[in-house]
């Protein structure tokens, strides 16, 4: 069971998403707030998994938010999913360099909107990695601070493939490799990089050059 | 050679020798006027002071035309057509700084002067080289006709086209906006730029955010439909308020659109020397403000264009906010139930829930504007 917790200011938008990832049996939610400034108080209440996490709000906005949850929580921070009103909203960009985990419109398909819920819990594979890679072109000249000396040479390829969106599955069958040693391979690589999932990992990859865009 | 000959090919040299060409025969009225004024000093016996008084008046007169801003129109009118250059058109509604008068004034000049030049080339000195080439002898005596025909014949069309090039340089330099107005525009740009920026801020604010939550609220009815029923009334409930209300706000942001320009307070651009004012304390909504705004400008561009001495314009902010324009015809004007212009005038009144009656009455044009004052 995933649990969720819905962060937005907006009453419709919040029944909307309760009811929709209500339906689906293995999703839960745990509760609503409607500031960003109330989002840790309720994460160490309800212990969610995800956070759906609308980006402007009244008095704390999402990026905010984002920061203040990984700060108190660190490697074991729920999961921020960001909805958002419009595709090409800057602020999902800063939300993902915030630490969040993935976006997501709000104008998404109900079953779209739980299989991001799916996907960005259990991080196995990139919600919309168009997205990451336009994020990465923002950055401008990459620093080059992780060197592929850090990785052995199948992490490096392994982490090419999650840039370009493949999922752990997919990585295997590409690679010819079990879907459990690319598990392996993909924790191994979010401990060297110091990141906390996969999305953070492919922003660095593209951040540092390490994959090109 | 090609190079060489170019010039002499190209079209364009063409076009700008008729450019040229217009600037003599603007030339021509002050050359007649010298003329009358030499032969009447020299013939006439009116002693000094009468000789200065005429030959003042004259050249009064003669320094009017340079600084009009017709002229400067006009003159930019034909640099652009016939020069190909690039121009901001002569704004009407400011009145040019003096820079910009006298650098209009000095180009006017000049092209009147180049004009008189070339107009004497091609009328004279091109015969003359054609008659050199083709008949030397017919001029009188000398082998050295023939030679000396040609390089005329060559060099007038060279020095036309050399002018032309050179006018088509100089025309952004004296016809363009001086700094400042250049500055103006660009402020002006940048203002609908913002509030561009702000129109679009507030349609995703509202409308966006709007369809949003329908579309989401739709989605989860569907999903829960069967399951859930009662949440699945209220969401429909939820969808047609706030599609009711996007409505509105659709409504605002448009009408905000439409009726982008000038309001009231900018009221001091048409008040000409021509136009005698008496306005009143005045608060009223920016699309009230904007449509008075555009009546008086109307009103008073028909009474310059129809009637006969000052305009009388009054505003007083009652219970409406009442235009008054009045001003007496001209005795040619028969104006029977306006133009097209009071047409717009009283549809675009009526959109806001006023009244326009515009007509004459004994020599004088009325034209009043009554707009109602919706406080929000």
């Amino acid at each position: 069971m995933t649990g969720v917790l819905i962060a937005d200011d907006d009453a419709l938008v919040r029944a909307g998403l309760r009811a929709i990832l209500g339906a689906e049996p293995d999703l839960e939610v745990l509760g609503e707030v409607t500031d960003g400034a109330d989002v840790v108080q309720a994460a160490i209440r309800l212990r969610p998994d995800v956070v759906l996490m609308d980006v402007r709000m009244p008095k704390l906005d999402g990026i905010q938010a984002t920061r203040l949850l990984l700060d108190r929580f660190g490697a074991g921070a729920p999961r921020v999913l960001v909805v958002t009103t419009f595709a090409n909203d800057e602020y999902v960009y800063e939300a993902l360099r915030a630490g969040a985990s993935g976006f997501l419109l709000k104008r998404a398909r109900p079953e779209q909107i739980a299989e991001a819920v799916r996907v960005v819990a259990q991080g196995d594979s990139l919600l919309f990695p168009e997205a990451v890679r336009r994020l990465a072109a923002s950055y401008g000249r990459p620093d080059g601070r992780v060197g592929r000396a850090d990785l052995t040479a199948r992490e490096a390829e392994v982490l090419t493939l999650m840039a370009d969106g493949l999922s752990n599955a997919e990585i295997a069958a590409r690679l010819v490799l079990g879907v459990e040693t690319v598990k392996t391979h993909v924790g191994s690589i979010l401990a060297k990089l110091g990141v906390r999932d996969r999305t953070q990992a492919v922003v660095l990859a593209y951040k540092t050059g390490f994959v090109s865009l | 050679m090609r190079r060489l000959l170019g010039p002499l090919l190209d079209p364009v040299t063409y076009r700008r020798a008729v450019f040229l060409l217009l600037g003599g025969v603007l030339a021509l009225p002050y050359l007649l006027g010298a003329g009358l004024v030499v032969q009447s000093i020299t013939e006439g016996d009116r002693g000094r002071p009468g000789e200065l008084l005429i030959l003042a008046i004259v050249a009064g007169i003669a320094l009017v035309p340079p600084f009009l801003g017709g002229t400067r129109e006009l003159e930019i009118a034909a640099a652009r057509s016939l020069l190909a250059v690039d121009l901001p058109g002569h704004d009407r509604e400011r009145s040019p700084e003096l820079e910009t008068r006298l650098r209009a004034a000095l180009w006017f000049g000049l092209h009147l002067l180049t004009g008189a030049a070339i107009g004497t080339l091609i009328l004279v000195a091109m015969p003359v080289g054609v008659l050199g080439v083709i008949g030397g002898e017919s001029l009188g005596t000398g082998w050295w006709w023939y030679p000396l025909g040609a390089v005329v014949l060559v060099a007038s069309l060279y020095a036309t086209a050399g002018l032309g090039r050179l006018a088509a340089t100089m025309a952004p330099v004296l016809l363009g906006p001086s700094a400042a107005e250049r500055e103006a525009d660009m402020r002006e740009r940048e203002r609908g730029l913002a509030e561009r920026n702000r129109l679009a801020r507030e349609l995703h604010d509202s409308v966006g955010h709007a369809i949003t939550a329908i579309t989401l609220q739709a989605g989860a009815a569907r999903s829960v439909f069967d399951r859930d029923p009662d949440f699945a009334r209220q969401a429909l409930g939820a969808i047609e308020e706030a599609g009711r209300a996007a409505a509105a706000e659709l409504d605002g942001v448009l009408g905000i659109l439409r009726d982008q320009g000038p309001g009231l307070d900018e009221l001091p651009r048409l008040l000409t020397g021509r136009v005698r004012a008496d306005v009143g304390e005045i608060d009223v909504p920016p699309r009230v403000s904007r449509e008075a705004y555009r009546i008086v400008q109307e009103s008073l561009t028909n009474a310059a264009r129809h009637g006969t001495g000052p305009a009388t314009l009054r505003i007083r902010q009652e219970d409406d906010l009442v235009i008054e324009v009045t001003n007496r015809q001209a005795a040619s004007a028969a104006r029977a139930g306006g133009g097209n212009g009071i047409e717009g005038m009283r549809e675009r009144v009526r959109l806001l829930g006023g009244t326009l009656s515009a007509g004459p009455g004994s020599g004088v044009w009325t034209v009043v504007a009554r707009l109602p004052v919706e406080r929000p």
